[in-house]
């Protein structure tokens, strides 16, 4: 009786193990968030975040998971950062009141309410971003998701790419629409190792 | 895109002829066309522009919206003072200070992120700005052209050293006080007639371009040495003004003095955009 108790026990514990969830920590140099706008009707224009940090949880038996991701505004790039005969760089204004308003809001913030997932992947996440000091409901689609299995000294490591859209004016950012188009597309691709 | 998309058409053309219209309206009910309510013109002129490019909205009150709160309020205390035909150099040293203290308000959420000791040094700073341009505005009230006058020069040097600062919002925030002090010096100089800013229109010009030049050293890039420079503008119109010229030369005059004054901060903040 007292051999089936303990086996009972240690299954239980064994099963607890296996339905934990697993954290990772996002790798800030495979970890970048683009940005996609219209431009005076013509062109898309491309933009990313160069410093981010966050955590990505996985329970693969339970299917939840989260992903909370924390992108330096500061660190705005879209390509135009020197201003050479220019007396500003485009960078410089994006980073301005008129756009960003980095001095203020110096983070960008996204947080996971619910990740849905098609079998054993993740292939969406509702979430709530927080910018220019604003919090609205955004749902990314999950375009790729995979995890390596861990090798030599090497943990495992999972990766993905997410997208979604955003309407800029919804956070306060008017400045510039419609030249600079309102509908952002926000694409997150990101890298973590196993905690 | 529509015209009213144009930021040349939000930041001049709008404020400009909604201010005409309203101050002409205002100019010509008896009993208030004497009164400083047509330079009231100039706060609508403004609200204007910002509803047109970006917006009135209050929540999250951020440091820009903060800014147009501070501007409406300060005016309404102003025009309350007006009505109240209050005169004193206490009421203006009150409303100087108080302009001050709103403006060191307006920059809280940025002043936290600092160290406490730079910060609290930051804020007097702001608010001895603020303070000083709405008093050199307020002191010069009873002169409606001196006072039209500065707010074309005053506007326009903080939307020029504001935009080779990046922030085209205080681009257009600036080019919007001076179209609409344009506006005022019209209504003067076409009706014959000195409109004194009273407290209200030097509050909207003195007070509104400090805290939009404010917000372009703390939310952009402007250097803040630019500050102090455009309190020329002021100083200069009140040394030099050639008090004795008809109104429409003495307009003039007083235009182009302020305009030539303007190059000054406007110079520095090229050369420091062109140093950085």
């Amino acid at each position: 009786m007292k051999r089936t108790l303990l086996a009972l026990a240690c299954a239980t514990v064994s099963l607890t193990a296996v339905a934990a969830p697993e954290t990772y920590t996002l790798d800030p140099v495979h970890t970048f968030t683009y940005f996609k706008v219209e431009h005076l009707g013509i062109s898309d224009q491309y933009g990313r975040f160069n410093k981010s940090s966050g955590k990505v949880t996985i329970d693969r038996a339970a299917k939840t998971a989260g992903l909370d991701i924390s992108i330096d505004s500061t660190s705005l790039d879209t390509g135009d950062s020197e201003k050479g005969n220019r007396a500003r760089s485009r960078d410089d204004h994006l980073r301005s009141g008129d756009f960003f308003n980095v001095a203020e809001f110096p983070k960008i913030t996204y947080k996971s309410t619910k990740v849905g997932f098609n079998g054993d992947t993740p292939s969406s996440i509702e979430g709530n971003l927080t910018l220019n000091g604003v919090t609205q409901p955004v749902t990314l689609t999950v375009d790729k998701f995979k995890c390596n299995a861990p090798q030599g000294t090497r943990k495992e490591r999972c990766g993905g790419n997410a997208s979604g859209k955003i309407k800029r004016t919804d956070f306060g950012m008017k400045y510039g629409v419609p030249g600079v188009g309102d509908e952002v597309l926000l694409m997150v691709v990101f890298e973590a190792d196993k905690d | 895109m529509s015209a009213l998309d144009n930021p040349a058409v939000q930041g001049g053309v709008v404020p400009l002829v909604v201010a005409l219209v309203v101050a002409l309206m205002l100019a010509f009910v008896p009993g208030v066309g004497r009164t400083p309510a047509p330079w009231l013109a100039v706060l609508v002129g403004y609200l204007a522009s910002t509803w047109l490019s970006t917006g009135i909205a209050f929540s999250p009150l951020t440091a820009t919206r903060k800014v147009l709160v501070i501007v409406v309020f300060g005016a309404l205390a102003g025009f309350a003072a007006d009505l109240a035909r209050a005169r004193s150099r206490k009421l203006e040293a009150a409303l100087a200070v108080g302009a001050g203290i709103a403006a060191a308000w307006a920059f809280q959420s940025i002043l936290v992120q600092r160290e406490t000791v730079p910060a609290i040094g930051i804020a007097v700073a702001i608010a001895a700005y603020a303070a000083a341009q709405t008093w050199l505005l307020l002191a010069q009230r009873e002169d409606g052209l001196r006072t039209g006058a500065i707010g074309v020069g005053l506007g326009l040097a903080t939307g020029a050293a504001a935009v080779l600062s990046a922030s085209i919002g205080f681009l257009l925030s600036g080019v919007a006080i001076a179209a609409g002090a344009g506006a005022l010096l019209l209504v003067q100089v076409l009706g014959r007639r000195d409109v004194p800013a009273g407290h209200a229109g030097a509050i909207v010009i003195g007070l509104g371009c400090a805290l939009f030049a404010l917000g372009a050293i703390m939310l952009a890039e402007m250097p803040w040495f630019v500050a102090p420079l455009l309190l020329v503008v002021p100083l200069g119109a009140r040394a030099l003004d050639p008090r004795r010229l008809r109104p429409m030369a003495r307009a003039s005059a007083l235009v182009g003095i302020c305009v030539a004054l303007a190059l000054v901060p406007v110079a520095a903040a090229w050369f420091a955009a062109r140093a950085s």
